[in-house]
């Protein structure tokens, strides 16, 4: 491919059949993954960023309908055939989940586990994966990592379980490493530590992360850059400094406004939820999506879905919206929460 | 709010006909063989009530002139037995002693089973640990040997049988009521009713038996056939209903020294019970999984 | 929102040396767990107190036993002045309307078989002391108070979002107004917005009825967001406490330090 996109996704679209009619869970996402880059996919229940994640990997339910192309280098992905997948996935491109105990099998052990994907990919003796199952532990910092090749994942704590997974994912230095909400069922202490892992295991091994969360704490700390998703579309896209501190789309900017956050100087302003839910679209938006919640909301934004747009003040930043320029949601008086 | 928009765990609003039509789907999913079992158990049922109303004798009618007659004699659509006892009349009255005690019984064990299994599981410590003993080891006494007992204090009699057959349902009903209990005993809303101040046994009532009825009734409705079985083996080894009294494992019993002569004296009564036991049993599974909750949407 | 008389009106809470053991089965080879080993905590009236904590720090423990669900192994708790360390069921039964509990999971913590104005109702007839009338006249008005529309009232918990079975929640468990309210993680399960929401309809509430409030997260942010003082938790024992503003500018304690620093958000 031209530019130097390891992993591009373009016009992605997954839907499903219910039985009060279709649901569009994914409706024209597009983003590109770089060499070396930790890529964040945002957004609330019901966004479609896991749909996204999975079906990179053709993971997705086998009842979902999906269209689009997914290119990794030069390679399109979607039409790949099963056995290629099979190649690629865990060793190319591996994938991290936010439960390890349901990823992980219960009737194993985790010494097996990780050598089974090494001998599967790499072909080595028992013996040989043996050998590399404990250098992948020490890798991910797993503490008594020989005492743990015969431990079963009941046995393991929920951040020991996770770098278990790491380490099978990382076992064939993938290029692409995808990461669903890695950290969301942790302690906080023990999200710092996993976290701070997958920036050096990122650095050491040079591989990009596409890292789907809808934390942004942890996007703050772990993104090169974000992608903001929002009802199966991408509302904003921006490198992570920008989009903090110079949001571009009302929802971004709403997100910002609803999470607490201790700020020693200022005084403590109250949070500004965003009232009502996310949709669940059942057919081509007619309007902004986001437009029943936005509180800046103008007759031209019930026309249509607002195409991703060149923000005027920075580089490479994008937002699907009509303004050009969002008040201030601090200086707002917050109204009196409506029921959501 | 936006009206009409559905949120990942709110349904959309539907319209009256989409109600009717959601409504209509939640019909339990009856098979073919669980219908022709109800048809079955229905048949019986109505038989044990009604029959003795229309038998065409007394089933303890002797009459010697008409011994052993084969089915087909006149006014004895089934024959007659040793003493000249119309098997039709005694049929249908042995429906209505059969499918008493094998009904009663498993209502005994139910109603005794339940609160035991319900109690066990919500107090639970060393109470639940002495229940669940002794329920295991009245686990361990066939009900046989509970007849047999009973009938070396008493005399056996149908209310023998019945206390047997049901102590014997006890613990098992017992066991599934308290695993149910044990399912929702620590969920929140439980303890919220805790902190509400609510009774126990409104908690019980309330919270827990909801949860247990479910399981239970599935398991009545599949000790039933079990029962009747059991309590055609109890009279037929005279550890139950006491002749001259008609019942189904009785007339086995006696159809025994005649099987060459007169072979329909055992075939109606062994037919009778296991089809009986067949269609409860089918009715049983139908239930079943009609009340299991569906694949998913 | 700072207690007031503190000389005529004792703390709404008292715990001291507060310990729970469980002995776990034999056969699953650990022998027993101190989920919580000597814990001391004050509430003073109209004072939200954070307990913050990972998981298998004991604060849920902590909880059970100051709502007496669990009995203390060794310890007392005194609620407004009264000990109920080892009071029995029946002992507790009118001391019930004064303390209540909000829960963490959405799902789980309202009887899917009832209608959210039974649900509302059930602690004012537990106590069988207003009619029926009364009782739903203060169901109402606790449903508006807590922003639901009437409507939600015959209405079941599946047919309501996340965010509105928290609200259904936070009703139940304020309409005998308690003096104290256990806050379980009541917001961890929501999504950001609408944990914006919860949270600011704590903060009217807890203004508006003056309960005191122990409220119980792993969120540093959302604690900072409502609490008074702080209590930090690590394996059974508490760590540290102080005012808000002492644990977040200057903690003490490494493991506070920690715990801050796994937080922050940087704009």
């Amino acid at each position: 491919m031209n530019d130097n996109s390891l992993l591009r996704i373009e016009d992605l679209r997954i839907s499903f059949r219910t039985a009060h009619g279709p649901v569009l869970a994914v409706n024209g996402v597009s983003l590109s993954l770089r060499d070396n880059e930790v890529l964040a996919v945002v957004g609330e229940s019901g966004s479609g960023k896991t749909l996204t994640g999975l079906s990179v990997l053709g993971l997705e339910p086998p009842d979902a309908t999906v269209t689009g192309r997914i290119w990794f280098r030069d390679e399109e992905l979607r039409s790949a055939s099963p056995r290629r997948l099979r190649d690629i996935r865990g060793a190319t491109i591996a994938m991290i989940f936010q439960e390890p105990m349901t990823s992980l099998n219960p009737s194993l052990t985790v010494g097996r586990q990780v050598a089974e994907v090494v001998r599967r990919h790499q072909g080595l003796s028992w013996k040989d994966a043996r050998s590399r199952v404990l250098d992948l532990f020490d890798l991910v910092r797993l503490p008594s990592g020989a005492r743990h090749l015969r431990s079963y994942p009941h046995q393991l704590s929920g951040g020991m379980r996770q770098r278990v997974m790491i380490a099978m994912a990382v076992a064939c230095d993938p290029a692409v490493l995808i990461a669903d909400e890695p950290t969301t069922a942790l302690d906080p202490t023990i999200q710092a530590q996993i976290l701070s892992l997958l920036r050096d295991l990122r650095a050491s091994l040079g591989m990009s992360i596409l890292l789907i969360t809808h934390d942004l704490g942890v996007v703050s700390r772990m993104a090169d850059r974000v992608v903001v998703m929002y009802a199966g579309h991408v509302l904003e896209q921006a490198p992570t400094a920008e989009l903090l501190s110079s949001p571009a789309h009302p929802y971004t900017t709403g997100l910002l406004g609803a999470v607490p956050q201790p700020d020693s100087n200022a005084e403590t302003r109250r949070l500004t939820p965003i009232a009502g839910q996310v949709p669940l679209l059942r057919a081509e938006p007619t309007t902004c999506v986001f437009s029943p919640r936005c509180a800046h909301v103008t007759p031209a934004c019930l026309t249509a879905q607002p195409a991703l747009r060149q923000v005027t003040r920075g580089e490479a930043h994008q937002a699907a919206c009509v303004l050009d320029r969002i008040p201030d949601p601090a200086r707002e008086t917050a109204p009196r929460a409506q029921a959501t | 709010m936006t009206a009409g928009v559905a949120g990942p765990d709110r349904p959309a609003p539907v319209s009256p006909r989409a109600a009717a039509r959601i409504v209509w789907s939640l019909k339990p999913r009856f098979s073919a063989l669980a219908v022709v079992g109800a048809v079955g158990a229905l048949i019986v049922v109505l038989v044990a009530i009604f029959g003795p109303l229309v038998a065409p004798y007394n089933p303890d009618a002797v009459n010697f002139n008409l011994v052993l007659a084969p089915p087909g004699t006149a006014h004895h659509l089934l024959g007659t037995d040793q003493l000249g006892r119309d098997v039709l009349s005694r049929m249908l009255y042995g429906a209505r002693t059969t499918l008493a005690v094998g009904i009663v019984s498993t209502l005994l064990g139910t109603a005794v089973g339940l609160p035991y299994g319900m109690i066990a599981g919500y107090f639970r410590g060393p109470l639940d640990a002495v229940l669940m003993r002794i329920a295991d080891v009245m686990l361990a006494f066939p009900f046989l040997l509970l007849a047999v007992g009973l009938a070396a204090i008493s005399q056996p009699t149908l209310w023998t049988a019945v206390i047997a057959l049901g102590v014997a349902q006890v613990p098992q009903i017992a066991r599934i009521a308290r695993a149910a209990t044990l399912e929702v005993r620590d969920l929140e809303y439980v303890q919220a009713a805790q902190v509400n101040g609510e009774r126990d046994l409104t908690i019980l009532r309330r919270q827990i038996l909801p949860n247990v009825l479910r399981p239970v009734t599935v398991q009545t409705t599949v000790a039933i056939p079990t029962a009747i079985v059991g309590a055609s083996i109890l009279s037929f080894l005279g550890l139950g209903v006491q002749p001259p009294t008609a019942d189904w494992g009785g007339m086995l019993a006696q159809a025994q020294q005649y099987l060459y002569q007169a072979a329909w004296l055992g075939v109606f009564p062994g037919v009778a019970i296991f089809l009986t036991a067949f269609c409860f049993n089918l009715l049983g599974d139908g239930i079943t999984d009609a009340l299991n909750p569906r694949g998913r949407r | 929102m700072n207690g007031s008389d503190m000389t005529t009106e004792p703390p709404t809470l008292t715990v001291t040396g507060l310990r729970k053991t469980f002995h776990l089965p034999r056969t699953s080879g650990r022998g027993a767990v101190h989920a919580v080993a000597g814990v001391d905590l004050t509430i003073g009236r109209g004072e939200i107190v954070g307990l913050v904590g990972e998981s298998g720090s004991g604060k849920t423990t902590v909880a059970h036993c100051v709502l007496r669900l669990l009995e203390p192994d060794v310890g007392a708790i005194a609620l407004d002045g009264t000990d109920i360390t080892h009071l029995s069921r029946r002992g507790l039964m009118p001391l019930r309307p004064k303390m209540h509990m909000v829960f963490q999971d959405p799902y789980s913590s309202l009887n899917p078989r009832m209608k959210v104005a039974d649900i509302v109702a059930a602690p004012l007839r537990a106590q069988r002391q207003l009619p029926r009338r009364k009782i739903n006249a203060e169901v109402d008005e606790m449903l508006d108070q807590v922003g639901l529309p009437l409507e939600l009232r015959g209405r079941y918990p599946h047919e309501l979002s996340g965010g509105q079975r928290q609200r259904v929640g936070l009703a139940r468990s304020l309409i005998a107004r308690p003096l104290l309210l256990v806050a379980d993680e009541p917001t961890s399960a929501l999504d950001v917005s609408v944990q914006a929401a919860i949270l600011n309809q704590f903060a009217d509430l807890q203004r508006d009825l003056g309960f005191s409030c122990l409220f119980i997260s792993h969120n540093l942010a959302v604690v900072h967001y409502l609490c008074d003082r702080i209590a930090v938790m690590q394996r059974g024992e508490i760590v540290e406490t102080g005012p808000r503003e002492q644990i977040f500018r200057s903690p003490s304690h490494p493991y506070t330090r920690e715990l801050l620093s796994a937080t922050e958000v940087s704009p």
